[in-house]
């Protein structure tokens, strides 16, 4: 139903990033120079304690687990997307709820097109530009990089859902910029971006692996890297899928639930 | 004589200016308290990450997590009052797009005093508080009985680091009068992600980095140095009265150039008209 309107918001989305193309610039440069930081502080640890593998990490696996996180930031729009709250805000989502497509699939196809726009144009070139600073290695076969990015893309779908909930939350409070850098340092230290989730304390890797933060950016990164070679792909990619059901059920849930409350002003 | 009387009427209206500022923020009291809690506890994160290193490796370049933390609230109490004096450069963008920027030519003051009295950041207050937070573990974790030459090189760190972190977001920012073409986006990182290297002891990094950040951008010299100095007991006060010295001077000449560089690069900037 409506899949050509779909297709539609998902090829505009995509073209839409190609306009912005200096933000996009930035965006690369800023997780260059923070995945370096990062990556030298890593360095140095491991140089000082002369391990070669520590918590399941070589040092070469460890770089390539930075340099996929800093990379996957942009697509999975770690930095939050407001617009649907906006549209609460500003009374557009009259006009929206007025054409017979449904506002969930619409910002889910808007939000899968700025993800591909931005795995071709942010993630491949912090990627590439960090391969060719340090010996990283990914997935070493194609069934590995399947396995990845069907990850990735499950990731991608978490973080929206997540995202839709915040946005929801519009519906009751006028103005989220408060849910939302809440929800912001929550996912910057859960989702494994500080530091991998294998170097937390074991209760703070139980309580994080029972959020959806992890299953958005350690996990798949993880499977990058083939440390998760020891662990097995396929629990992660369920894990992940469940996680994509629950927070979908969420959101058509809370929508539904918003709308009713809803009052358009204005005539 | 007449600089003098300049630079005080500009600070004095510096406090004027901004204090108006925080007065409009605490006219919604319930927000602006809100906005800082979540700015503290958020950015405690930036410190969690530190313990779970420690955590894994034990030390951090023989850093206990006490003395890390010294040194964790020296960079980022340093780093957010810096924010606090200099965080209009972040607007400087907007400025310059929306053309606001021309009429702030056009008065007989200065720019990069309007510039910088221009915004006040609510958020900014948590940062700070989490810093003197983390930094207050830290005194009480290593500092009983630290002598009076203690403190003056703690006080001398985080005045050399305010000129530091000063110094990169006033240089970032003259970047847009010059490459036009950048998104000024660019100025706000090198500060926060120099805050972010300096929270971890210089020592364990690679030569270059080291030789970076102690030559080029010598936040080692103002932060690294004093601290590791404070928490070298024995040495401390053979070396103390010259590292008091070296930190806020090697800050102070940082903001100078950074300083002097605005002064350069803002001749070079081009109105989009209208």
């Amino acid at each position: 139903m409506y899949m050509v309107y779909y297709l539609w918001q998902f090829r505009n989305a995509l073209k839409r990033g190609l306009v912005f193309r200096s933000a996009t610039f930035v965006t690369v440069l800023n997780n260059i120079i923070f995945g370096l930081v990062r990556a030298a502080v890593l360095i140095g640890l491991y140089t000082q304690v002369g391990d070669s593998i520590k918590n399941g990490f070589s040092i070469n696996q460890v770089i390539a687990y930075t340099a996929v996180s800093q990379a996957l930031i942009g697509p999975l729009n770690f930095w939050g997307n407001w617009e649907f709250a906006q549209s609460i805000q500003s009374g557009q989502i009259a006009t929206d709820l007025s054409k017979p497509a449904s506002l969930y699939l619409t910002s889910m196809a808007r939000t899968l097109g700025r993800a591909a726009y931005e795995l071709l144009f942010s993630s491949i070139p912090v990627l590439l530009s960090f391969a060719a600073l340090f010996s990283i290695k990914g997935p070493t076969s194609w069934q590995g990089w399947v396995v990845f990015l069907v990850s990735v893309l499950l990731a991608i779908l978490i973080s929206f859902h997540w995202s839709f909930l915040l946005n929801c939350i519009c519906f009751w409070t006028q103005d989220i910029a408060g849910f939302g850098d809440v929800a912001y340092y929550a996912v910057l230290l859960l989702s494994g971006l500080l530091v991998p989730i294998a170097f937390f304390p074991d209760w703070l890797q139980a309580l994080s692996s029972w959020s959806p933060f992890p299953w958005m950016l350690n996990y798949p990164a993880e499977l990058f890297t083939g440390r998760a070679d020891n662990v097995a792909a396929w629990p992660v990619l369920l894990r992940q899928a469940t996680w994509v059901l629950v927070l979908s059920i969420g959101c058509r849930w809370f929508l539904a639930l918003g709308l009713r409350r809803m009052v358009i002003q204005g005539g | 004589m007449v600089i003098l009387t300049k630079l005080s009427w500009y600070i004095r209206m510096f406090g004027v200016l901004q204090s108006a500022n925080l007065r409009s923020r605490l006219q919604y009291p319930a927000s602006f308290t809100a906005e800082v809690a979540i700015a503290f506890f958020g950015n405690l994160t930036g410190f969690a990450a530190v313990w779970i290193l420690v955590h894994s490796f034990r030390s951090i370049g023989g850093y206990s997590l006490v003395e890390l933390a010294l040194l964790y609230g020296v960079v980022t109490t340093s780093f957010a009052a810096a924010q606090l004096l200099f965080g209009g450069f972040d607007s400087l963008d907007r400025m310059i797009r929306e053309g606001s920027f021309d009429r702030l030519l056009i008065r007989p003051l200065s720019p990069f005093f309007q510039v910088i009295a221009s915004t006040l950041r609510t958020q900014r207050f948590g940062r700070l508080l989490e810093g003197i937070f983390v930094l207050s573990l830290g005194i009480l974790g290593v500092a009983p009985g630290w002598s009076l030459s203690q403190w003056v090189l703690l006080l001398s760190a985080l005045l050399g680091g305010i000129c530091l972190f000063g110094g990169i977001m006033i240089a970032a920012a003259s970047l847009t009068f010059v490459a036009p073409g950048v998104d000024p986006g660019v100025a706000g990182m090198f500060g926060y992600a120099t805050a972010h290297l300096s929270r971890y002891p210089l020592s364990i990094f690679d030569e270059r980095i080291r030789g970076l950040f102690t030559y080029v951008v010598p936040v080692g010299l103002t932060q690294y140095l004093p601290v590791s100095t404070l928490l070298n007991q024995g040495t401390a006060d053979s070396l103390a009265l010259p590292i008091t010295v070296v930190a806020p001077l090697s800050g102070g000449i940082f903001l100078l150039i950074a300083g002097l560089f605005w002064r350069w690069a803002i001749q070079h900037y081009q109105s989009a008209g209208g």
